[in-house]
């Protein structure tokens, strides 16, 4: 492990910066850096194609992590940036834009947006806030996804149960879960599942009880209060009280069971691959509140790197992935909750039922409007593996006391979030 | 005589020579990097910032890392003797003269060169606290059922299980020293009257101390790097309550989560010295009880 980390440094040491890409003359090869499915790759692929039939001077090499998520993204290009080899343009995470722009890492795309008169409005607002920070903007989104509440209708059906009612609350939610959750052993069935992957469930409840993760210049944690640790307690009474919820073992051991139909209930983001090959019908809710109206919002995108040699081919590459024709590809593939207006409508109208969208699309539409981002500061990747150790000990089996565990993490949370402190 | 010296001390420079220039150029090189970074602060894209010995006094003052050494040391105590006397068991057991011996060896070889990750996501479903084969048996015999996987009592238990489960390397080399044991000796014992237990007490253990002293330094030094099994039961947190949080872990979580390159490289060189110190006390202590068939055949 020494050696590796040694290499690495060396590297960036030694190399003391950026390294331009095979800059020939009259011609230009763009580094793109992105991950995910083979799916996607081919879709990409295609992309370029596009591009470079537009851009003969323009090559791009592309640099893919297979089926990997922002975490993996945010680690690849630290390294690459270490190894004094960025790529000029790469697709970018709500979470970790913060944590590269506060490293110097991103390009800010103003200059280039007055240039050329770039319309920003023709993309979803939240997604543009996502990406703009102290008033700066650093990346063009792709897709964004809010958080709501997939239901399994066939379940529901067989427990004689209607759809979820528009305004409903948790305690609605608790009398569904338990009509759903019958059997025992590997068969049983859960009313609810999904309230203990990530944090997203939980904050999006803190949230409604009026409290938040951070406070409100995001300069101290605060999820050891009252509204986060009440969050806490209703989802450890969910696993060991009311038992509509499985245990952690049990997932640890199960995975998706509202994929397997196993399960009536799952908060999720508006990402439905999952379902793909779902063998019962299955629909959307808005999460059940029982005070504010709020929901988590979360951005992709595309960024330029500050070390790109290229800045105006990188550009070039950049507006191409936020067009028109890029999203209409990104639609055609299943990224579903495209940023571009004309195209988020496309898919809640015209789309219906050709991709992954649910019945009750208004939903996911609604959702959007009052939907927000999470406080996103300092290493927020830190902050969020930091805060998932704290709640997985009240939802264990050690049943901690959710107070004292939301209060065993703060002095952690706060120095991650002064890791990099001009990220807020 | 003195050319014919010379001759095989060229011919055995020369064979080890691969090996001498890979520990240069691909482990001494990045170990003399990480030394140096060890000394600074370093986020992988920020120049290296000099702060002296302060990663190392970091380590005092940091909870996670009392932590991490807490478990693996109480996860290395526990796993390698347990590791040890089954692996010799089996390999007592297989250096009988039976029908099928090979099959028998094979089978319980097996577990040593599956996947790591694909057995431990099979050990999730046998240590499930509802479901689980394990539980089920504890059940049978109204035994408490404890959630191996989820509570911070039990998780490094469940582990040092995974690693007894996997004793097919130590066992090999167990098998090879038991084969090792001249027969003469046991024919000798049993003149003398010496039954099972004492040729294996008086013959066996003995002559295979070098063997037993061999797989303990392997199995320390392995169980010391724990990575892979903590890593994938707990997600790469460490959770329940950071119960798997191991010391290779943490220090990887430094490195690539938190980009503490520093402190990650701190880490490792206290590991290397952990390591360092406890190989050696082993080998001063080993002199009392390991015992070599031929003079000089010491370290």
């Amino acid at each position: 492990m020494a050696a590796g980390v040694g290499m690495t440094a060396l590297g960036g040491v030694l190399a003391g910066g950026s390294t331009s890409f095979g800059a020939t003359a009259g011609k230009v090869t763009l580094n793109y850096l992105g991950r995910g499915s083979d799916t996607e790759r081919a879709m990409y692929d295609q992309l370029f194609t596009m591009f470079k039939a537009k851009n003969p001077n323009i090559d791009i090499a592309v640099t893919w992590i297979p089926n990997g998520n922002a975490v993996d993204q945010q680690q690849k290009v630290l390294t690459m940036l270490a190894g004094g080899t960025p790529p000029d343009v790469m697709w970018n995470h709500t979470y970790i834009t913060p944590g590269l722009v506060a490293r110097g890492a991103l390009m800010e795309l103003g200059p280039f947006i007055k240039k050329d008169n770039f319309d920003l409005g023709q993309y979803l607002a939240p997604a543009v806030q996502d990406f703009t920070l102290k008033g700066q903007v650093y990346g063009l989104p792709r897709e964004t996804t809010a958080f709501v509440m997939i239901f399994n209708r066939t379940l529901l059906k067989a427990a004689g149960l209607p759809d979820p009612k528009p305004g409903w609350k948790w305690n609605d939610l608790l009398t569904m879960a338990k009509a759903v959750t019958k059997g025992s052993g590997a068969d049983q069935v859960y009313g609810l599942y999904g309230m203990t992957n990530d944090i997203f469930a939980f904050t999006v409840k803190t949230w409604q009880n009026g409290g938040d993760l951070l406070n409100a210049d995001r300069t101290q944690y605060t999820a050891n209060a009252k509204p986060g640790v009440d969050a806490a307690r209703f989802v450890q009474d969910l696993i060991w009280t009311d038992k509509v919820h499985p245990s952690l073992d049990n997932i640890k051991t199960f995975g998706d069971l509202m994929a397997a139909g196993k399960a009536g209930f799952e908060p999720f983001y508006t990402a439905f691959i999952a379902l793909k090959d779902a063998k019962f019908e299955w629909d959307v809710a808005p999460m059940p509140t029982d005070g504010k109206r709020v929901t988590r919002v979360a951005s992709a995108g595309h960024a330029m790197l500050k070390g790109s040699k290229n800045p105006d081919e990188a550009w070039e590459l950049l507006k191409f992935l936020a067009s028109g024709d890029a999203f209409n590809a990104y639609v055609d593939n299943g990224i579903i909750m495209p940023t571009r207006k004309n195209n988020f409508n496309d898919v809640l109208t015209k789309l219906n039922g050709k991709v992954l969208v649910p019945r009750n699309v208004q939903v996911i539409r609604d959702a959007f409007g009052y939907g927000r981002p999470e406080p996103v500061a300092g290493n927020w990747v830190g902050v969020h593996s930091t805060i998932i150790s704290a709640v997985t000990n009240v939802w264990g089996p050690q049943k901690m006391d959710a107070k004292t565990s939301l209060d065993a993490v703060a002095s952690t949370v706060n120095d991650l979030i002064k890791a990099l402190p001009e990220a807020k | 005589m003195a050319r014919r010296r010379w001759r095989d001390w060229l011919w055995a420079y020369l064979f080890l020579l691969p090996w001498a220039l890979g520990i240069i150029f691909l482990y001494g090189g990045p170990m003399i990097a990480s030394l140096f970074i060890a000394f600074t602060k370093w986020d992988m894209i920020t120049p290296p910032r000099w702060v002296g010995l302060s990663n190392f006094s970091q380590m005092f003052r940091d909870s996670s890392f009392y932590k991490a050494l807490y478990n693996t040391g109480i996860y290395t105590v526990a796993s390698v003797p347990l590791q040890l006397a089954a692996a010799l068991l089996v390999a007592m057991l297989l250096n009988q003269k039976v029908w099928g011996m090979k099959v028998y060896r094979t089978v319980y070889y097996l577990p040593s060169v599956m996947p790591t990750v694909a057995a431990t996501v099979v050990w999730l479903f046998i240590f499930n606290h509802d479901f689980g084969l394990v539980n089920h048996v504890l059940a049978v015999v109204h035994l408490p059922q404890p959630y191996w996987l989820t509570d911070p009592a039990w998780t490094k238990t469940t582990l040092v299980f995974l690693s007894v489960w996997a004793m097919g390397q130590p066992m090999v080399i167990f098998l090879a020293g038991l084969q090792d044991v001249p027969q003469p000796l046991y024919d000798a014992a049993r003149v003398d009257g010496a039954g099972t237990v004492a040729q294996f007490r008086h013959v066996t253990l003995p002559m295979i101390t070098p063997t037993i002293f061999f797989n303990m330094i392997m199995g320390m030094i392995a169980a010391f790097q724990a990575f892979t099994q903590p890593y994938v039961l707990s997600g790469g947190s460490g959770d329940p309550d950071k119960s798997l949080l191991f010391y290779v872990m943490y220090l990887f979580n430094e490195a690539f989560e938190f980009f503490n390159m520093g402190y990650a490289s701190a880490l490792a060189w206290v590991l290397f010295a952990v390591i360092l110190i406890l190989t050696l006390l082993n080998f001063v202590l080993a002199r009392r009880w390991v015992h070599y068939e031929q003079p000089g055949g010491r370290w």
